[in-house]
């Protein structure tokens, strides 16, 4: 099983020298949850150091691609193909099909997020890409029979504040535009939602064209990975909102997982090391098919 | 070809009501695969009924069959897309690629629609598509009329829009909010909504909301009369009325104001009176404050509701005929009433009569002065003629 880290940040990677891991480097452009990646230098300077330490990167498009911006996509994309990226993961198909005209030969993988639930849909994108990452809000039995029924071509979710909503509306300086607060909110990190009723306080995330939304702990997956790891391809780790050094401690813990199987005591260090840190399990343990009575 | 104006039903009275008061055509959902899983009250013989009323006069029906399913929602899949071909369905609604691929193969003679939960936003996508032999588009919400332009210059599949309704915050199908607020699924029908529930900001440690309003990622809805003769214009092929949970009045309402302006359009009566007459009268069935969405500009604050009540809501609505003898009608009542107040009959067939209600009388014979009490059938006089299924409401605009 090949363990994937979404890096976004330079100080983050300098600290990845020698993990067996597979690096995914979002773009400038045409993605989002990538606050410190505003450039094409800010791009460049993170994939060639990733080159320089020994990883070859894929590139994470997972943006919507507007009407007008098609042909900035296909000049973007010539841009990108000069670094020989490994691969690219994708949202819109518009960067599938573009990347076809360009011959790209790499590794392309769907994902959209939210609309791969199960083995019949996914088969259907294996026609047109080498692997698919599911849906995040899949139960841990239906990972099991995705993947058995798709072995070696599902990726998933594994490590990461969970991703619950992205608008192209801007959320958060709406709202403070509303009340004639001047902050500033763009790519900024420390923000916070809290549901009247409720206490968990969840990270929200503007960036220039996407407000996004994530779920409050740090999902994990560790007890689950023994009996996954022989159907899926990969897993991925985000350290979005999550402490460089908590996060290198959980990518050092999934990688002695994978190997020598779940250790209940390490994920206990780790989760005394940062009490401020909170965890959950996602939805691996509970289904969403609930339905209001009426 | 004239444009298509499209509303949607959650049951067959408002499905043949929007037949009836204007639009080509109806999408409806199931009680199975189709999101708003609640406001689905179609059998398949419903269905079938309405796919007969319909075709009497050449209108349409759509089915949703418009959920992102999980393995264990496939059971029955592949036999209800086959009942729908047999009952003459005229297309489905998908949102999932596997359900249109499967279609095709059981189900040929109906035609296959991607729905905007796939928030498709440019041609290039749409070319994806074309290997499945879609023979629809609904654009994501996201596009602004340029935009849309551009996508229909570029495409040669059919474009839907939506003209009016709710309207989702994030992208359409990209949402599990209601996931992990109540454990019911968005994207199979189970939405709780909680983009409009309030919310308090910290950056950091520190709040930063105010208590009034709290943040709140609700949408005003969509409002598009300014936009349709542009529509009509691009060569989009199908208005869309967001609101299968909306009642059989709202329907009547929206979809009569759309098909005025439509015809309008097309017979060069458009004016800026209409469009202002016609806004008035929409406001009369709104519950919610409404913008144009993203087709003038990308919305910011103006296009959220931070207080709910915000703006007015009319609440003229009365009730619906049921039954008619001379000089009086049998109303389902909605709304309380008293003698001698100036209301008005709302009809599909009809300009809008005004009268006073001078006698009202309960089943059982009994004169009342007042009806107050919901979905009790009131016998109300009236000095002219009307239909079942007009509707009666407080004087209002048009």
């Amino acid at each position: 099983m090949i363990t994937f880290g979404h890096i976004s940040s330079l100080s983050l990677l300098n600290k990845l020298e020698n993990h067996p891991i597979e690096l995914i480097i979002p773009g400038d452009c045409f993605a989002y949850r990538k606050p410190t990646i505003l450039s094409r230098t800010d791009f460049e300077t993170l994939y060639l150091r990733a080159i320089e330490l020994g990883y070859h990167p894929y590139i994470e498009l997972n943006g919507f691609v507007m009407p007008e911006e098609l042909v900035r996509l296909s000049e973007y994309l010539d841009w990108l193909l000069k670094f020989k990226p490994k691969g690219f993961y994708i949202n819109d198909l518009a960067v599938l099909m573009s990347l076809k005209e360009k011959n790209f030969q790499g590794e392309l993988v769907y994902c959209p997020d939210t609309l791969l639930t199960n083995h019949y849909e996914a088969s259907v994108f294996l026609k047109d890409f080498k692997r698919v990452q599911l849906a995040k809000e899949l139960t841990l039995d239906e990972y099991r029979l995705i993947t058995h029924n798709l072995p070696q071509k599902c990726e998933m979710f594994a490590l990461g504040h969970l991703i619950m909503s992205v608008s192209k509306r801007p959320l958060l300086s709406s709202y403070f535009e509303y009340i004639q607060d001047q902050r500033s909110v763009l790519n900024d990190l420390n923000y916070r939602l809290v549901e009247s009723k409720r206490s968990d306080s969840m990270p929200i995330l503007e960036e220039q064209d996407t407000t996004s939304i994530y779920m409050d702990g740090i999902f994990t997956m560790f007890e689950a990975i023994p009996s996954l790891k022989d159907d899926l391809y990969g897993i991925h780790l985000d350290p979005l909102f999550i402490p460089e050094d908590a996060f290198i401690d959980l990518l050092d813990l999934v990688l002695k997982v994978e190997k020598d199987g779940y250790d209940e005591k390490a994920f206990k260090l780790i989760k005394q090391r940062y009490p401020s840190l909170k965890w959950n399990d996602g939805y691996l343990n509970r289904s969403t098919n609930a339905s209001k009575e009426v | 070809m004239t444009i298509e104006l499209l509303a949607p039903a959650g049951d067959l009275e408002r499905a043949k009501i929007a037949l009836d008061y204007g639009a080509d055509a109806v999408y409806v959902g199931g009680r199975r695969f189709s999101l708003r899983a609640r406001a689905s009250n179609f059998e398949l013989q419903d269905i079938a009924e309405l796919v007969e009323y319909a075709h009497k006069d050449d209108h349409k029906v759509y089915v949703t069959v418009n959920m992102i399913p999980h393995e264990d929602d496939m059971e029955g899949l592949r036999e209800y897309l086959i009942d729908l071909n047999m009952i003459h369905v005229d297309a489905i609604i998908v949102a999932s690629l596997y359900i249109a691929s499967l279609s095709k193969e059981v189900a040929p003679t109906i035609q296959v629609f991607l729905s905007t939960q796939l928030s498709i936003t440019n041609s290039k996508t749409m070319d994806y598509f074309k290997q499945f032999k879609i023979d629809r588009v609904v654009l994501a919400r996201e596009l602004n009329m340029h935009q849309i332009e551009t996508v229909i210059s570029e495409s040669s599949l059919p474009i839907e829009v939506f003209i009016h309704g709710g309207m989702c915050v994030n992208y359409s199908g990209r949402c599990t909010l209601s996931n992990e607020m109540t454990l019911r699924d968005a994207n199979r029908g189970g939405c709780a909504q909680s983009c409009r529930w309030n919310y308090s900001v910290y950056y950091k440690d520190s709040l930063v909301s105010d208590k009034d309003p709290l943040f709140t990622m609700g949408s005003k809805d969509l409002l598009t009369l300014n936009h349709i003769a542009d529509f009509i214009k691009l060569g989009v092929c199908s208005l869309k009325i967001e609101g299968r949970m909306k009642s059989a009045y709202y329907i009547a309402v929206i979809v009569k104001v759309y098909r005025t302006l439509i015809d309008a359009v097309y017979e060069n009566k458009l004016s800026d009176d209409l469009i202002d007459r016609l806004n008035l009268e929409l406001k009369q069935a709104e519950s919610r404050a409404t913008f144009d969405g993203f087709l003038s500009a990308l919305p910011n604050q103006n296009g959220q509701i931070y207080q709910v009540n915000a703006e007015g809501v009319s609440q003229q609505f009365i009730g619906m005929i049921k039954a008619t003898k001379p000089g009086w009608a049998l109303v389902e009542m909605r709304n309380h009433l008293g003698l001698n107040q100036n209301l008005e009959v709302f009809s599909a067939h009809q300009a809008n009569l005004t009268f006073i209600n001078t006698s009202m009388i309960d089943e059982n014979g009994i004169e009342l002065i007042i009806a107050n009490q919901p979905l009790t059938l009131v016998w109300l006089k009236i000095p002219f003629a009307v239909s079942i299924g007009d509707f009666i409401r407080r004087q209002g605009a048009l």
